[in-house]
């Protein structure tokens, strides 16, 4: 094929692929997989310092805190001497992703639990934002989505 | 500190290849490694040692959702941050830089140390590699066409690149 012509089609092609993969539709996909990671993140117990940066493990608790923690109890997604922004559980439970067309926001639809994370990235354990491996997750979907997507057009191509 | 030896893999290519070509392969080898981990397959086409009771019972191994099939996966980091290291004439290396956050975990999982001072091969999960006959077969597909492939890759980064732009988090 002439590389004129491959360069024509594949940009006509790729157009229509940013079309389909800003719908709503799939950035809501594309958000709701960002939160998930996030949160999976978060309970295995690590922080992001912001966006883009590398992971690293959350603050430890105070020794006062995790004694209160086993005397009052915690949710089964952690436990008394776990640093993982858990404690009933409600605030990670909480993140979720917000789409329109061409646009996702990762945050909290409960304004408490809002607050409670500007209260912990404030105390000095920020969570959330996409790591720089995260975003690399991301890609590596996006880009396995995009290929199967594209794998039966680009025979005609050839 | 991990030993590049453990988490670094040299793969021969042929001389003749050319840059663009060799990073085309060097992309889908660490895509194939990446798939075949995901489904508990080793750099030599075998299957990983299971996870012990111990870890499945783990509240990490229980947060992080993960099945019973070993895919070195906890929070996905890992095998998504495989990267290419260096690429000359006759050889790709790929793997992790000594300074990754997960060097030690790679390295625990080639030799089946795990944090202990001695490797213990019956329980290492080596990943970094593919059978031969895969990495041929990688390497034919990219010497036919690689113009193309190489435009086509390029241009599906940037739009990866764009679409990733458009996720926001708040607060």
């Amino acid at each position: 094929m002439n590389p004129n012509d491959f360069s024509a089609k594949l940009k006509k092609l790729l157009d229509a692929v940013v079309d389909q993969f800003t719908s709503k539709d799939a950035m809501q996909t594309l958000g709701d997989e960002a939160a998930a990671l996030i949160k999976k993140r978060t309970r295995v117990g690590y922080g992001v310092a912001g966006p883009g940066a590398t992971k690293s493990k959350l603050k430890p608790l105070s020794e006062p805190y995790k004694k209160q923690r086993k005397a009052d109890g915690v949710a089964a997604t952690t436990s008394p001497n776990k640093s993982n922004l858990t404690n009933t559980g409600k605030m990670l439970d909480n993140i979720g992703a917000v789409a329109s067309k061409g646009k996702v926001t990762i945050g909290f639809s409960d304004a408490d639990q809002e607050q409670k994370a500007e209260w912990v990235t404030e105390g000095g354990r920020p969570f959330n934002s996409l790591s720089d491996a995260e975003i690399k997750q991301l890609r590596n979907k996006l880009e396995a989505a995009i290929k199967l997507q594209l794998k039966n057009v680009f025979k005609s191509l050839k | 500190m991990a030993q590049i030896k453990h988490i670094q893999a040299v793969i021969a290519v042929p001389d003749s290849l050319t840059e663009e070509q060799r990073d085309i392969v060097a992309r889908d080898i660490i895509a194939k490694i990446q798939s075949n981990t995901s489904e508990g397959i080793s750099r030599n086409g075998t299957k990983f040692p299971k996870y012990s009771d111990e870890y499945k019972q783990s509240l990490d191994f229980k947060n992080a959702g993960k099945s019973n099939t070993p895919n070195l996966e906890l929070t996905g980091d890992m095998m998504a941050s495989i990267e290419v290291i260096s690429s000359r004439s006759g050889q790709i290396t790929i793997g992790f830089k000594t300074s990754h956050p997960d060097a030690d975990k790679v390295e625990g999982n080639q030799i089946g140390s795990y944090g202990q001072p001695d490797p213990n091969p019956s329980k290492a999960r080596p990943f970094l590699g593919l059978p031969q006959k895969d990495i041929d077969l990688i390497i034919a597909r990219a010497k036919s066409n690689s113009e193309n492939k190489a435009e086509f890759n390029n241009a599906l980064d940037s739009i990866i690149n764009g679409i990733l732009g458009k996720v926001r988090n708040e607060p």
